[in-house]
């Protein structure tokens, strides 16, 4: 009879969670920690969506629920169709998941690349032949080939991570749930794992759920984020979506060929109230101001430049980045 | 071929012995602490050398072992160690994998339990063996101990050490359910080794505890004590294995075997469930 598991699951989403709850019970008199509180949100097949948060926000814990290592106490998962409590072991034969926080720890440092690979291809039940042409080519899909005989104690962080990439897609998983994949590495290597993880999702065409606490790389990305805070799901959708709704329609951003300086006199002749950020390149200040009214401002400051002796570049309405959006939303 | 699909079987076996496989090239890969623990041996057997010097012999010959007491101590040493380096790497390596977060990997798998432990638990078997033949060969070829070495002997032996470990394979996954809870600490094989070492004959014959009543009656408990009885009457006293008193010691062990693996490996599984409910799978 052939073996079915092999073939993905082909409902709407590769990941749904329904109304999810986890509490971590204190211990010695601790209170209890409610990690998630009836958290619900999907992954579709193909996308690459980020789970954002503070530190303790319940990323973690929503990730290892999804890959079987944690049991919650209320609420559904399901990936690639499949109930994380009720079929765990089938769970864990779809999915790849990788531990960023371990800092590439969570390999065998004495083994090297190959045996690493090896190992897990046991226990995946990889057949050899199989195992050892998946193998050699996850090695030279992830650029390792140069290191693959070398124990792992002598790798840099970087290529622990490529490594750990090439572990969590041996099976060929279904879907991959990524905690934290570039935390700790350096720009370099933080732009090689982005480079790999944009790579894997479109040419290889698996659904990303990744949580990270660098916005630059959630907004390079995904298409699609989940904010959580407190254990609550508080916003949900595309980066340019979040920040173009936060935009409180109060303030511009101009640039002007001019030092920041010299455009206080807007401020001085009330045509702003704030100068919120200013940055300058050397030939030109960007400028984001807070106005009493956006209509106003845009038909008095452009004619108030000129007569001034300022050369306008652009005004715009300015969005905050999703930086700004975030520690908006979270303080809020 | 990334993503082409291959054949996925279900292998205990091939898991087992990834995780022997594993672990084992893990372990010689750490040559230097292979060297300084073989070079160890020959010392630790010349203790027990002249530590036999003082020991009367009728004492000796009373509790039915002969009176060489380097031969008997030498089982006794030798295959203490055996036993308990297979039993304690077990919750060593546990506790390493959980501090490391490789154990987190293993369980997001689709790694069957039992194949992940008896897979490790042969690793411990491997070392454990090693050294075992190592000591044995020091005293037999330095000191010149008076073992029974034919075929037979040595065969029927090398059963019921095999069947000693099995028995105590049990209480080394006891070791690791309470290692994946407590993640340092060690108190279940604290607390057997330290009974095991003191109360099992391992450097001297129960007989001596008769004067003492309730040490006697502990040391008649532990598996460790008939797995010793029965290969020091199989190579010290030229026993069979249709010796009734070596059958006992069988029958005894086969007993332990029967009641501790359900035991161990159930309370292994409560472990994993209940650091999957306090989210502590890993200790990073």
């Amino acid at each position: 009879m052939p073996d079915t598991s092999m073939q993905p699951w082909q409902g709407d989403n590769a990941i749904e969670v329904q109304k999810l709850t986890k509490v971590y019970s204190g211990k010695r008199g601790r209170p209890d920690v409610l990690a998630l509180d009836k958290v619900s949100f999907h992954v579709g097949w193909g996308e690459f969506v980020a789970l954002l948060g503070e530190n303790g926000a319940g990323k973690t814990t929503a990730i290892k629920i999804l890959c079987t290592l944690v049991l919650p106490d209320d609420g559904e998962a399901r990936v690639a169709g499949h109930d994380v409590v009720k079929h765990a072991d089938t769970v864990r034969s779809k999915i790849g998941w990788m531990h960023g926080e371990t800092g590439g720890r969570a390999l065998y440092w004495r083994l090297n690349a190959w045996d690493n690979l090896k190992f897990f291809a046991y226990l995946q039940n990889i057949p050899r032949d199989d195992a050892s042409r998946r193998i050699k080519a996850l090695i030279t899909y992830f650029d390792i080939e140069e290191y693959a005989g070398k124990l792992v104690k002598d790798y840099s962080t970087g290529m622990k991570v490529r490594l750990m990439l090439a572990r969590t897609f041996l099976s060929n998983p279904d879907v991959l749930l990524l905690d934290e994949p570039t935390i700790g590495l350096d720009t370099s290597a933080a732009y090689e794992t982005r480079r790999l993880l944009k790579m894997v999702n479109e040419e290889l065409d698996r659904p990303i759920l990744f949580t990270s606490h660098n916005m630059f790389e959630v907004e390079k990305l995904c298409k699609r984020l989940i904010l959580i805070h407190k254990g609550r799901v508080i916003a949900e959708g595309p980066p340019s979506r979040l920040t173009s709704e936060l935009s409180k329609g109060d303030t511009v951003e101009l640039k002007v060929a001019s030092t920041p300086d010299a455009l206080e006199i807007l401020v001085q002749e009330g045509l702003v109230r704030e100068l919120l950020k200013t940055e300058f390149d050397g030939e030109a200040s960007t400028v984001i101001a807070a106005v009493r009214d956006l209509r106003q401002a845009f038909s008095d400051i452009p004619g108030f430049l000129v007569q001034h002796g300022f050369r306008l570049i652009s005004i715009k309405i300015a969005e905050p980045s999703l930086e700004e959006a975030f520690i908006r939303l979270t303080r809020e | 071929m990334i993503r082409s699909p291959y054949r996925k079987s279900r292998s205990w076996f091939r898991q087992a012995w990834g995780v022997f496989w594993a672990n084992s090239k893990v372990l010689f890969s750490y040559r230097t602490w292979m060297v300084t623990e073989l070079m160890g041996m020959p010392v630790s057997v010349a203790i027990y050398f002249f530590t036999g010097m003082l020991v009367s012999k009728p004492s000796l010959a009373q509790a039915g072992y002969g009176t060489d007491y380097l031969s008997f101590a030498l089982i006794g040493v030798s295959m203490t160690n055996f036993v308990w380096v297979t039993i304690v790497r077990l919750s060593h390596i546990i506790q390493h994998e959980i501090e490391d977060g490789t154990l987190e990997v293993v369980l997001s798998s689709p790694t069957r339990m039992s194949a992940y432990l008896v897979g490790q638990s042969f690793r411990g078997l491997l070392l454990g063996g090693i050294f075992f033949v190592a000591s044995m060969l020091v005293g037999t070829t330095i000191f010149e101990t008076s073992l029974r070495t034919d075929i037979f002997s040595l065969l029927s032996a090398a059963a019921l050490i095999l069947f000693t470990l099995f028995a105590n394979l049990g209480i080394g996954v006891l070791a690791a359910a309470v290692i994946l809870v407590y993640k340092k600490g060690d108190p279940v094989v604290f607390i057997v080794s330290a009974l095991t070492e003191f109360l099992s004959g391992v450097v001297y014959p129960l007989n001596l505890l008769e004067g003492f009543p309730v040490l006697h009656q502990i040391s008649l408990v532990l598996p460790y004590t008939y797995g010793l009885d029965g290969v020091r009457r199989l190579l010290l006293k030229g026993a069979t294995l249709q010796t009734s008193m070596v059958v006992f010691d069988f029958l005894v062990l086969l007993l332990y075997v029967i009641l501790l693996y359900p035991t161990a490996f159930y309370a292994f599984r409560l472990s994993f469930d209940r650091i999957r409910r306090e989210g502590t799978t890993a200790s990073y």
